[in-house]
């Protein structure tokens, strides 16, 4: 019998591939849906295993959710058994129809990508009523009184626009702004020059600090934005704590990832078949979280496994090396960070 | 890890009542329980926001080093978050 070390806390299942977008940073190169995707059966036999394993939060994303003909049963349910649920959207499709499924699926907030003014996210977004639509998504959404988060994916092409997005989202009413670093990835993986520069992870670190006192919004750094630049640290992590800091990745350690076919994984962002643990046709998500020699990468760290500028770091054994996705992406090692702001002020840009 | 107390200067009172002004209505020291004291996160959206009420307490230099003691860290802190659902779970307690 396998013994259960880990609590799952947290999942995020990309329940279609399908987008109506083709944006330049997608990591997952969403567009065309797969083959063999998940059927809404077999959605609600893994919610319920889901359930079983006591998670507590969940988001959906794409591809695009919204694409998915009966998500909000799948959300709904899950809402129903007590998961906190959220789902992630390039906003484009959100109307009436898609604001009585939200309402449905009782969801705690709606995500919304947002990474510019109108030209820059457009630009990005690869439509040019991208932006307009996100701003008929956020009325719609603000009329319904359900809460708003935004994500913002950080290019060397949007970092300039970050003070405007910020009016953009207190004028909408957005309680919850994440901003991620792209990795080179997918749709980036040949687009490196577009990749920001880590000397201006400082200034990002302040921003995000700086923004938090203003209490407009909670604003987060994703998990590949950090670590440890100063005091700053705990101020850029959310409040779920009285002290809220990194301490690395959560990969299959308490989260995990489900793809649209099924696939299991720690984090949605390790695009490499050799990170797949197990399929939840073949096998349930249970037996994959329990199987202790599963996510092995996060759940047999030791801190002498760093490498590189993060081998002899005094933090290493806190941090643990950052984000391993942007990790395998930009250094090939998982277990050592290229944005780290530790060194990022005195440090050439990676490439 | 067990909990503990910091005893709170005269401006962080004041501080305090300006957010709390129904929670308590008199006190001059809180207690944290540091239980699980980082954030669960993921390459995802997190689901919690901001509340009005949502604060820092900012702590002297001298409880600086006892929160830091305490919770065993190696990272920089100026202060404590306080939300209401951290009092509603008693995690951090004003007395």
């Amino acid at each position: 019998m396998m013994k259960k070390n880990f609590t799952l806390y947290s999942c995020l299942w990309e329940l279609t591939l399908k987008c109506n977008l083709n944006c330049i940073h997608c990591g997952s190169v969403a567009g065309t849906v797969r083959k063999q995707e998940l059927t809404l059966d077999e959605c609600l036999r893994v919610a319920d295993e889901i359930v079983n394993l006591n998670c507590k939060e969940l988001t959906f994303i794409g591809g695009e959710i919204f694409l998915y003909p009966g998500w909000e049963k799948i959300a709904g349910y899950l809402s129903k058994h007590g998961i906190i649920v959220n789902l992630m959207s390039n906003g484009f499709r959100i109307g009436k129809n898609e604001i009585e499924q939200i309402r449905y699926a009782n969801l705690s907030n709606v995500g919304i990508s947002l990474d510019g003014t109108e030209m820059i996210h457009n630009q990005i977004r690869g439509n040019k009523h991208s932006f307009s639509r996100i701003q008929q998504a956020f009325n719609f959404l603000n009329e319904a009184k359900i809460p708003i988060g935004v994500v913002t994916s950080l290019l060397a092409l949007n970092y300039q626009c970050l003070e405007e997005i910020y009016k953009i989202l207190i004028k909408n009413n957005v309680n919850l702004w994440q901003i991620q670093l792209v990795n080179p990835m997918g749709n980036m993986a040949d687009k490196k020059e577009l990749i920001l520069n880590r000397k201006h992870l400082p200034d990002l670190i302040d921003f995000i600090s700086e923004k938090n006192k203003d209490k407009y919004m909670l604003v987060v750094a994703a998990d590949n934005v950090g670590y440890y630049y100063n005091d700053n640290e705990t101020h850029i992590r959310g409040t779920k704590a009285p002290v809220c800091f990194w301490e690395g990745c959560s990969a299959g350690t308490t989260s995990v990832f489900i793809d649209s076919v099924g696939n299991v994984k720690g984090c949605g962002a390790l695009y490499d078949e050799k990170f797949i643990e197990g399929n939840v046709k073949n096998i349930s998500l249970a037996k994959i979280w329990n199987n202790k020699n599963n996510f092995s990468y996060n759940r047999k760290f030791k801190t002498d496994m760093l490498s590189g500028h993060c081998k002899n770091c005094d933090v290493g054994s806190v941090c643990k090396g950052g984000c391993r996705a942007s990790n395998y992406f930009m250094t090939k090692s998982l277990y050592e960070n290229a944005f780290c702001a530790h060194f990022a002020e005195n440090t050439d840009h990676f490439f | 890890m067990a909990s503990f107390t910091l005893y709170l200067s005269p401006w962080q009172v004041r501080l305090a009542k300006d957010f709390l002004p129904r929670v308590v209505k008199k006190f001059s020291k809180i207690k944290i329980e540091p239980g699980v004291i980082t954030c669960p996160a993921s390459y995802k959206i997190p689901v919690d926001g901001l509340s009005k009420r949502d604060w820092v307490l900012y702590l002297t230099d001298e409880q600086i080093a006892i929160v830091q003691e305490k919770f065993n860290l190696k990272t920089k802190i100026s202060g404590i978050n306080i939300t209401e659902a951290l009092i509603k779970s008693k995690a951090v307690a004003f007395m």
